[in-house]
């Protein structure tokens, strides 16, 4: 096993050592010739960015790194922390926060490389955002899962489980039954089953299709054996609780991933602690599966229970910032809003401003037609090809012969001649370690642009006016809101858990306000010029002491005025 | 099953009856409690406590006292472990779980929730029923879900409805400061009262009552008030413009569980996430780990309830449960005069989630919340109603409070001089009135509430095991059945339980030396003579799993095919019911 690792290692080395062409360059050469590391090769461990976050906050100032919790399995849930500017005193300090978290699921090995690897350029050579704001990064989310892939295991964690309720635990899961060092699929020959193999790609294999008269031969499932004897393969396989159906916005009381309660796992309730202690965090950016910088929704006008759209205000700025990660059209691909994830705990309950991306998707048009031949045939697959044929044009040429196993006819113990083989895990989620340093520098790049973005009050078209030659004035004052982001989301409006803007005229003793009240909030300014004009009348004699009026607030800065009673 | 249910009624009315003049004849009528508790007074948390250490020293062999926790403000919340330790371990037997208080100011849960292990305590030696609950069934008590609330309810001044949160800082008016707007006892007599005050005619809201004066009418119509309702005592504290807007605590612990919990905008009072207070996550912790819990009961007050979920609109009742919970409703009202059994989400109002909601929904336990309490109880009988709710109200609560009390409930309106407001009257009914019953009538309220606990516990699954028939099939093949019987209303595991995989399913398993079990499952038919009905477990056939439990006054017959010889063992475990063994011979 040692020097399994070993050599992997240096294969790593040598990879990275090796200038590689970018995905489009390679996508130019047509058939790239490089051999390029298979994943989970490249990609570092939960004990080694450990290591790393320990050691560099060592080093560098403005930096540090908190345990937030442990897991299950006892592995640090290490939280890294860039500190913004202080302002105020330490209950308001209007400094906004940030949040990235990454790798929720456990395999989204890319998640962890960027965000460790952000870490590793903010404490290098700094970040903009920290003259505006504090960073929080929790670069491995999901210790144990993550743990457990990069140890060729499925993303499971938490506590055994009897998932077939046979009064035992974990006791059939899947295995590598032909010995090949890896848990791959079987198609197991079932007449009318549901899917079938790709008459024109034998490998891949597809759902029939009932409308046009298809009959199934097979079913597809991961390789495994029945272990303990009910006549059912792989089901009650090891683990428990998903975390990213643990968080309380849908959460599903019956599911059995979901556990026994809302933030019932260690690492779910660690996070959730975390944000409920930093009130000033106002935007989240996930790197995990889902993604809503990719295909931003258009967003509701309407919220409740079962939402998983955000309201259309809040929506404008996805896209806007949709556009600013990736481009426009990106061929990115995320998955599907898991009920109970952290995401939509973050925005609907919380009411910050949530950015999801999933980094990569392998391409889709790698092997499309795109010139006819002389007799005016399509060369390369036809565009309606299954996304399956596609992923597979795409893997044969970046890991040729590397990605799918071919499928090998098998001797089954309970289920006959079965066939092994199939894609090879991490291969259509993870991207190739050669385009981790692009990625990570377009999300830092990203954030960095932020920096101007944060809500930002100030105090404009401020008029103090003496309505008598002694001691009454008048004061006009407009509240702006001079960022593009709000000063609170639409989200937040709707479920209270942000704080308003809170507005206070102190008038010094003596003083007297005659119209208006001391105490005002303001409950949100909208981005870029969003203003709310305020109007008191006081009395203050002559030779007082100024009198302040201070606009306070979670995340948005802070605006004080000084009035001199003459 | 309901017809059974009555029927079981009146043969345990007849032993009843039987043991009490056993009773009175060997202590010649007279009868002297072990434990003298003045069942006339409320309690605070450590006098609740100390009533709860009393029990605990005169019956050591059946009361443990277990620390589950503490509250915010550091209050030891315990839990009293009651059951005969002789016949067995509290985690081995059935249980039923009894609370209290968990809304501050509804004290009384608290001291009913002590009746009960008082009262059966104190009957062991000479009432069957009593024994048998003790004997075979576990009681875990927590007088108090929420100490600091009861105890502020004691020793702070409020109103009758104040102090219902518990008290961790909250920030109800969202101005980033904590509870620094709360209610001010302005006359410092101890009570927060209400504020009037009177202004010029055709100004004022509000009228004088012609009869009595210290009653406040809404004016209607073409009518012209004087008076102005300024609300509970209290200033502005925090200079926003309003009062008594932030303060101490100010949330609801009983929207904090995790069934339909929803957030804080769409639930008053919900709290961050479930369990995040310190006292319902102690909840949480220990009704997590007793799995053994088949019944709850959460007191509250007041209106005269016996309350059962839904408490939204979000999930539907199994058909099964809603007649076991029927049976039971109905046998409350019988128990409980004046008291109405209800549903939370139809008959009263939406609760997302509720701790019984949780218990039911989330856990699969039959669980209700009884409302100590109705206003009818003052008179012993219902009263016409004169004007609308409000005015009839007060007047009755006047008449009860100046003729039954000599006055004693009711502060007479003073003027005080208010710092925003200038001249104002205070006054208005104290806390004592209204929600908690008058101290001579507390023994009674509490007794009903309590049996009714016994009631519902003395309804857990029963399961026993008939002896097995063995049918020799020749050539050393048996056949073997089991009748399994439960004499009880509840079934074993909850059609909500089954339905959603809750916990762990029941399980019958056959054991012997020289056993080879072939087959064995459940008869879907009581038709021995038609073996193919039988849903034949895959795995281990030996060990037969009831996901749906044996049913309230219910059979399930398992049935095995086996070879071999000698003597066999059959054993039934289950979570929420005891366990049994019976044993037969093969060949004999």
């Amino acid at each position: 096993m040692i020097l399994v690792t070993t050599v992997l290692l240096v294969c790593t080395m040598a990879a990275q050592e090796t200038p590689v062409p970018t995905e489009q360059e390679s996508v130019a050469a047509e058939r790239p010739t490089i051999l390029h590391a298979l994943p989970p090769i490249g990609y570092r461990t939960p004990e080694e960015i450990e290591k790393i976050l320990i050691r560099r906050a060592r080093k560098a100032d403005g930096m540090s790194v908190s345990e937030i919790g442990e897991t299950v399995e006892g592995r640090p849930i290490l939280m890294a922390t860039f500190q913004g500017p202080q302002l105020g005193d330490r209950t308001a300090t209007g400094t906004p926060e940030i949040l990235v978290v990454a790798n929720l699921e456990g395999d989204r090995l890319a998640a962890s490389e960027v965000a460790i690897s952000m870490v590793e350029r903010y404490s290098a050579v700094g970040t903009p955002l920290t003259e505006r704001a504090t960073v929080h990064v929790l670069c491995v989310a999901n210790p144990d899962a993550m743990a457990h892939v990069l140890a060729g295991d499925a993303a499971w964690r938490g506590k055994a489980t009897d998932n077939d309720r046979d009064g035992l635990l974990d006791e059939d899961g899947p295995s590598d039954l032909n010995g090949d060092g890896h848990i791959s699929w079987m198609r197991v020959p079932e007449t009318g089953g549901p899917m079938l193999a790709d008459p024109e790609e034998a490998r891949s294999s597809r759902e029939a299709d009932a409308e046009k008269s298809e009959a199934g031969s097979f079913r597809l499932i991961r390789e495994g054996a029945d272990a303990d004897g009910d006549r059912l393969e792989n089901e009650d396989s090891t683990g428990g609780v998903v975390l990213e159906a643990n968080f309380p916005h849908r959460w599903e009381q019956y599911a059995a991933t979901a556990g026994a309660f809302q933030l019932s796992e260690p690492e779910s309730r660690a996070l959730a602690l975390f944000v409920l202690e930093h009130p000033a965090i106002c935007l989240v950016l996930v790197l995990d599966d889902e993604d809503n910088l990719a295909s931003p929704p258009k967003g509701k006008d309407k919220v409740d229970t079962s939402s998983t759209d955000p309201l259309e205000d809040d929506a404008r700025l996805l896209k806007i910032f949709g556009e600013r990660f990736y481009g426009e059209d990106p061929d990115v691909r995320g998955a599907e809003h898991q009920s109970g994830n952290f995401a939509d705990w973050m925005y609907f309950q919380r009411g910050a401003i949530v950015l999801e991306s999933s980094l990569w998707s392998p391409p889709l048009d790698m092997g499309e037609a795109k010139e006819k031949d002389e007799d005016g045939e399509e060369q390369g697959l036809p565009k309606d090809a299954s996304e399956d044929r596609k992923l597979l044009a795409w893997a044969d040429a970046w890991y040729p012969g590397d990605a799918f196993l071919p499928w090998e006819m098998f001797s089954h113990p309970t289920l006959g001649e079965v066939e092994i083989g199939g894609w090879m895990p991490l291969v259509r989620t993870t991207p190739p370690p050669d385009l981790l340093t692009d990625l990570t520098t377009n999300t830092a790049d990203f954030l960095d642009s932020l920096t101007n973005d944060f809500s930002h009050i100030v105090w404009e078209d401020v008029e103090v006016r003496a309505l008598d030659a002694a001691e009454v004035f008048e004061l006009r004052a407009t509240l702006v809101n001079q960022g593009l982001m709000p000063t609170m989301t639409a989200m937040g409006k709707t479920n209270r858990s942000p704080l308003p803007l809170r507005i206070t005229l102190n008038l010094p003793e003596g003083g007297e306000i005659l119209v208006g009240r001391s105490h005002l909030s303001v409950e949100s300014l909208d981005g870029l010029g969003g203003h709310e004009e305020m109007h008191w009348i006081y009395r203050l004699p002559a030779g007082s002491k100024p009198a302040h009026l201070t606009a306070t607030s979670t995340s948005s800065g802070q605006a004080i005025l000084v009035l001199e009673a003459n | 099953m309901h017809y059974s249910f009555k029927k079981i009624l009146l043969a345990t009315a007849a032993v009843c009856a039987t043991s009490f003049s056993l009773f009175a004849q060997e202590e010649g009528g007279r009868w002297e409690p072990k434990v003298e508790i003045p069942w006339n007074r409320y309690y605070t948390h450590g006098e609740l406590l100390d009533n709860m250490k009393r029990l605990q020293k005169a019956y050591p062999k059946f009361v443990k006292i277990v620390d589950i926790g503490e509250s915010y403000e550091g209050r030891p919340m315990r839990v009293m472990v009651l059951t005969n330790q002789k016949t067995g371990k509290d985690i081995d037997k059935p249980a039923m779980w009894v609370d209290g208080n968990v809304h501050g100011n509804e004290v009384q849960g608290g001291e009913a929730a002590i009746y009960l292990a008082w009262w059966l305590l104190e009957h062991y030696d000479t009432n069957e029923r009593a024994q048998n609950l003790l004997d075979s069934r576990t009681f875990y008590i927590l007088p108090s879900q929420n100490p600091d609330g009861r105890d502020h309810w004691f020793n702070s001044a409020n109103t009758q409805s104040s102090s219902r949160t518990g008290t961790t800082p909250t920030d109800n008016d969202r101005d980033g400061l904590f509870d620094e707007d709360d209610m001010d006892d302005l006359d410092g007599d101890g009570e927060i009262l209400t504020m009037r005050k009177k202004v010029a005619l055709g100004q004022g809201t509000h009228r004088l009552d012609q009869d009595d004066p210290r009653i406040l009418v809404p004016v209607q119509g073409e009518q012209q008030g004087d008076y102005l309702v300024l609300g509970q005592e209290g200033i502005d504290n925090d200079g926003d413009g309003r009062v008594n807007e932030d303060g101490k605590g100010g949330y609801d612990m009983n929207r904090n569980w995790p069934s339909d919990w929803q957030p804080n905008h769409l639930q008053y009072g919900a709290g961050d996430f479930p369990f995040s207070y310190p006292e319902t996550a102690n909840v949480g912790r220990f009704i997590l780990a007793h799995p053994n819990i088949a019944a709850v009961q959460s007191f509250h007050n007041s209106g005269g309830m016996l309350l059962r979920g839904p408490g939204a609109d979000y999930v539907s009742y199994p058909p099964a449960d809603i007649r076991t919970y029927d049976a039971l409703g109905e046998e409350g009202e019988l128990i409980l005069p004046f008291y109405n059994y209800l549903i939370i989400y139809k008959d009263l109002y939406n609760v997302h989630g509720g701790f019984v909601n949780w218990t039911y929904e989330g856990l699969g336990i039959f669980s209700f919340t009884n409302e100590l309490w109705a206003s009818q109880q003052y008179w012993g009988k219902d009263r016409e109603r004169t004007g609308g709710w409000f005015t009839s109200n007060t007047i009755q609560s006047l008449e009860f409070s100046d003729s039954v009390n000599l006055g004693e409930l009711y502060v007479d309106w003073h003027s005080f001089d208010h710092p925003e407001h200038g001249e104002i009257e205070i006054g208005g009914f104290k806390r004592q009135h209204g929600r908690v019953a008058p101290s001579f009538m507390i023994e009674e309220m509490i007794h009903r509430n309590a049996l009714f606990c016994a009631r519902h516990a003395e309804e857990i699954a029963d399961v026993s095991m008939e002896a097995p028939v063995v049918e020799d099939l020749g050539n050393g093949l048996y056949r073997i059945t089991v009748d399994m019987v439960n004499s009880a209303l509840m079934p074993s595991r909850s059609a909500m339980a089954a339905q959603n995989e809750i916990g762990t399913p029941d399980h019958v398993v056959l054991q012997g030396k020289n056993l080879q079990v072939l087959v064995g499952g459940t008869l879907s038919s009581r038709d021995r003579f038609r073996p193919e009905r039988l849903n034949s477990m895959l795995r281990n056939p030996a060990t037969v799993q009831l996901e749906g439990g044996v049913p309230g006054h219910g059979r399930i017959l398992v049935s095995w095919l086996v070879r071999g010889s000698g003597k066999f063992t059959v054993e039934y475990t289950a979570q929420k019911a005891e366990n049994s063994a019976t044993e037969g011979e093969l060949g004999s």
